[in-house]
C-alpha cells in the first residue's frame, strides 16, 4: 500500500499550450491528494511571476510545486525559474522542468540555474500517464513539499 | 674576343714572360758552371804552380846535402825531383794559353834543362873528387909510412900538418886551408933534401898536386851549386812566382766577370719578377673587371631571380662572351618568373574565391543544421498535442464508437508514433553535427560491453551472438561512438539472417597508417553491392517496413558521426553471405 500524499499540494502549471496544459491538469488532478482546486495554470512567464509575487508573501496560498515548461513566449522559462531562484521567499520553491529537448547541454542548463527535476516531454497519453505517476509517486508520496 | 681567349691570351703573355725568365736563368745557371770549371781549372794551376816552388827548394836541398856529403841518396833524391819539375812543368804547358806564359813556361824549362846540366857536372866533379880524395889519401898514407920509415920525423911532422889540412879541407873547403897544405908540402920537402929523400921528395910534390887537383875539383862543383845552380833555383822560383801571378790575375780577371755577369743577372731576373708580379696584378684587376665582377653581378640577379623576382635589369646583355650567354640566361628566368607571378595572382584569386565558396558552404551547412535541429525540436510539440489527444480520444469516446472508427483511431496514433520516431532520428543527426563534444580517450571495449548490456533484450529476443576481440583504447567522441555501437549492434540483431543456425557479430580492431578501423562482421541477410553506398544515405531503406523495422536514418547518422572523426564507413557484403561493415577512426580525428 503506498503511502498517503504528507503534503497539501499546491501545484503551479506553467505552459503556453492549451492542449498541453489541459492534459496535465486533468492528469495531475486525477492523482490521489490532488483537487481541482491545488492546480494554478498559467499561460506565460509573466503570469507565471505576477502570481507568484502575488502570493510569494502568504505562505498558505502560493505554490509548493512548480512544473515549467521551458518554451514560453516572452519571458523564457530558464529566466522565469532565475528570478525565482533570486527571490528570498521562493528560491526554495521545488520547480520541475520540462522540455521537449534531451541535449545534455540544455539539461546541464537548467540544473546549473538550480532546477529540481529536468523533465522531457512524453509524446504521447501513455507516456504522459506513466510520467505524472511517477511525478505523483516521488514528489507527493515520497518526498516532503515546502509548507 | 670571347672570355676564354681572353684568359687565354693573358696567360700565354705570362707563361712567355715566364719561359723567358726560366731561359734566362738557365742560361745563368751555364755560364755558372762554366765558371765553376773555370775556377776548379784556375785552382789545379796555383797548385801546380806551388809544387813548382815548393820542389825547387826541395831540389836545392837536396843538392846541398848532396853537395856536402856526396850521399848517393841524396843524389837520387835530387835526380828524382828534377824529373818531378819536367813532368809538372809538362803538365802546366797546356795551360799556358797566354804568350806570357808560354814564354815564362819555355824560361823553367830551359832553366831546368841547364840546372840539370850543371848538377850532372856537379855530379862528375863530386864523383871526381871523391876518386881524388882517395888517391890523395892514399899517396898521403903511404908518405906517411915511408917517412915513418925513414926516420924524418921533422919531415913528417910537417907532412902530418900537410895531411891534416888537407882532411879538414875536405870536410870544409876554406883557401887557407889550402895554403896550408901548401906550405907544409914545402916544409916537407924542404925537410927531405938528402938525395936518399929524393924519392919521397917526389911523392909529397905529386901529393900536393893531387891535392891540388882535389881542392881544384871541389871548388868546381861548389862554385857549380853556390852559384849557378843557386843562380838557377832562385830564378826558377822568380819565374814560378811571375806564372804564378799571372794565373792570379787571370783568375781574378774571371771572377769580376763572373761577379758582373751575376750582378747582371740579378738585376734582369728582379725586372723580370716584377714585370711578371706587374702583369699578374693587372691581369687579375683585368680578371676581376672583366670577368669576376660581371659573374657576381649576374649571380646577384640569379639569387634575386630565384627568390622570384622580377628583375628591371640585367647587366651584361650586350656582350657577345660568355658573360653574355649567362645575362640571356638569366633574361629567360625573368620572363619565366614574370609569367610566374602573373600565374600566381590568378591563382590568389582562385584560391580566394574558393575561401568565399567554402565560407558560403560552410555558412549553409550550419543554417540546415540549425534548421534540422530547430524544426524537429518544434515538431515534437503539435507531434504530442495529436498522439496525446487521440489516445486520450480513444480512451474516452473508444466504446462509444464504432470499429471503424476505432481503426481511424488507431492509424492517427500509429501516424504519431512513428512521426515520432523519425523526429528523434532527425533530431540525433542534426545534433551530431552540432555537437561541441571533445575527444577523449575511452575504454571501448567496456564502452561495447555496456552497449551490449543496454540492447539486452534486442540482442537475446534475436538469438544473436556477440563476440569481440580485446579492443584497442581510442581518441574519440564518447556519446557519438557508442550511438555508432548502438548502431551496428541493433542492426545485426534486425537484419539476421533466419537461415542460419546461428547468428553472430564479430567485432575486431586494426591500427593502421590512416587511424584506427574497427570491423562488424556478421553473418546476416547481406547486402547487394549496388545498394551498399544508398544505404547510407537518409532515409534509404532496402526492405519494406513489415519485414524489418526501421526508419532509415541509422547507418545516415554513424556516416555523419565518421566524418566527425575525420574517418569514413562502409560495407563489404553479398546477399545471403552475411556483412562486414568498416568503421575507421581517422589518424589526425
Amino acid at each position: 500500500m503506498s503511502p498517503t500524499a504528507h503534503s497539501k499540494p499546491r501545484i503551479l502549471v506553467v505552459e503556453d499550450n492549451l492542449a498541453d496544459a489541459k492534459l496535465t491538469a486533468k492528469l495531475l488532478g486525477q492523482c490521489d491528494g490532488v483537487e481541482a482546486e491545488d492546480i494554478q495554470v498559467v499561460g506565460s512567464g509573466t503570469e507565471a511571476l505576477d502570481y507568484l509575487m502575488r502570493t510569494r508573501s502568504n505562505p498558505i496560498e502560493r505554490p509548493n510545486l512548480v512544473f515549467l515548461d521551458l518554451n514560453l513566449p516572452g519571458l523564457s522559462g530558464l529566466e522565469l525559474l532565475q528570478k525565482i531562484r533570486e527571490d528570498d521567499k521562493l528560491h526554495g520553491l521545488p520547480t520541475l522542468v520540462l522540455s521537449s529537448s534531451t541535449a545534455p547541454k540544455d539539461v546541464q542548463r537548467a540544473y546549473e540555474l538550480r532546477a529540481n527535476a529536468y523533465l522531457r516531454k512524453p509524446v504521447d497519453l501513455h507516456e504522459f500517464r506513466g510520467l505524472v505517476g511517477d511525478i505523483e509517486h516521488f514528489w507527493l508520496r515520497c518526498c516532503r513539499l515546502p509548507n | 674576343m670571347s672570355i676564354t681567349h681572353k684568359i687565354f691570351l693573358g696567360f700565354g703573355l705570362v707563361l712567355g714572360l715566364m719561359a723567358w725568365m726560366v731561359a734566362l736563368n738557365l742560361q745563368s745557371s751555364s755560364r755558372w758552371s762554366d765558371s765553376v770549371a773555370t775556377f776548379a781549372e784556375q785552382t789545379r794551376l796555383a797548385s801546380l804552380t806551388q809544387r813548382l816552388d815548393r820542389e825547387v827548394l826541395d831540389l836545392q836541398r837536396s843538392a846541398l846535402v848532396y853537395t856536402n856529403s856526396g850521399h848517393q841518396a841524396s843524389l837520387k833524391r835530387a835526380l828524382s825531383i828534377q824529373s818531378q819539375l819536367g813532368d809538372t812543368l809538362r803538365a802546366l804547358r797546356p795551360e799556358a794559353v797566354l804568350q806570357e806564359q808560354q814564354s815564362l813556361l819555355d824560361g823553367l824549362e830551359s832553366l831546368l834543362t841547364t840546372y840539370s846540366e850543371a848538377f850532372q857536372r856537379l855530379t862528375e866533379d863530386r864523383q871526381r873528387r871523391e876518386d881524388l880524395f882517395r888517391s890523395c889519401a892514399d899517396k898521403a898514407r903511404a908518405i906517411h909510412v915511408a917517412l915513418d920509415e925513414s926516420g924524418a920525423h921533422h919531415a913528417l911532422a910537417s907532412f902530418v900538418g900537410a895531411s891534416n889540412a888537407m882532411l879538414h879541407y875536405v870536410e870544409s873547403p876554406d883557401t887557407s886551408l889550402v895554403r896550408d897544405v901548401r906550405r907544409n908540402c914545402r916544409e916537407t920537402e924542404s925537410k927531405l933534401l938528402t938525395g936518399a929523400m929524393a924519392p919521397l921528395r917526389g911523392e909529397v910534390t905529386s901529393f900536393e898536386a893531387a891535392f891540388m887537383r882535389m881542392a881544384q875539383a871541389t871548388r868546381g862543383y861548389l862554385f857549380l851549386f853556390n852559384v849557378v845552380l843557386a843562380g838557377q833555383a832562385s830564378e826558377f822560383s822568380y819565374k814560378t812566382e811571375r806564372l804564378r801571378d799571372i794565373f792570379d790575375a787571370d783568375s781574378a780577371a774571371q771572377i769580376a766577370a763572373l761577379q758582373a755577369d751575376s750582378h747582371a743577372s740579378t738585376r734582369l731576373s728582379t725586372m723580370m719578377a716584377i714585370a711578371i708580379l706587374l702583369l699578374c696584378g693587372g691581369t687579375m684587376f683585368w680578371v676581376r673587371r672583366s670577368i669576376a665582377q660581371p659573374i657576381t653581378g649576374i649571380t646577384g640577379i640569379f639569387r634575386s631571380l630565384a627568390d622570384g623576382e622580377v628583375v628591371a635589369n640585367i647587366p651584361g646583355q650586350g656582350r657577345s662572351d660568355e658573360i653574355g650567354h649567362l645575362a640571356e640566361a638569366a633574361q629567360v628566368f625573368k620572363e619565366r618568373n614574370q609569367q610566374t607571378e602573373e600565374l600566381l595572382s590568378l591563382a590568389q584569386e582562385s584560391s580566394e574565391q574558393l575561401a568565399v565558396q567554402a565560407k558560403n558552404l560552410e555558412r549553409v551547412n550550419e543554417e540546415l543544421e540549425q534548421f534540422a535541429y530547430v524544426a524537429s525540436h518544434d515538431l515534437q510539440e503539435p507531434l504530442r498535442m495529436v498522439a496525446s489527444y487521440v489516445q486520450l480520444l480513444q480512451e474516452e469516446y473508444g466504446g462509444q464508437l464504432d470499429e471503424d472508427a476505432d481503426e481511424y483511431i488507431g492509424f492517427a496514433s500509429e501516424g504519431a508514433r512513428r512521426m515520432q520516431l523519425l523526429i528523434n532520428d532527425l533530431l540525433e543527426l542534426s545534433r551530431v553535427g552540432r555537437s561541441e563534444a571533445e575527444l577523449e580517450e575511452v575504454d571501448v571495449n567496456a564502452l561495447f560491453d555496456s552497449v551490449v548490456q543496454d540492447l539486452g533484450p534486442l540482442i537475446a529476443d534475436a538469438g544473436l551472438q556477440v563476440e569481440r576481440d580485446d579492443l584497442p583504447r581510442a581518441r574519440v567522441l564518447p556519446l557519438q561512438f557508442r550511438r555508432v555501437l548502438q548502431n551496428f549492434i541493433s542492426n545485426a540483431a534486425k537484419y539476421r539472417d533466419p537461415k542460419q543456425e546461428r547468428s553472430y557479430l564479430r567485432v575486431h580492431a586494426e591500427a593502421g597508417v590512416d587511424g584506427l578501423l574497427f570491423a562488424f562482421e556478421d553473418n546476416g541477410i547481406g547486402i547487394a553491392e549496388e545498394h551498399s553506398e544508398r544505404i547510407f544515405k537518409i532515409f534509404q531503406r532496402l526492405h519494406n517496413r513489415s519485414e524489418h523495422e526501421g526508419n532509415g536514418m541509422g547507418l545516415a547518422i554513424v556516416k555523419k558521426i565518421a566524418e566527425q572523426h575525420a574517418g569514413r564507413v562502409w560495407v563489404e557484403s553479398e546477399p545471403g553471405a552475411g556483412s562486414t561493415f568498416k568503421f575507421l577512426v581517422g589518424a589526425q580525428a
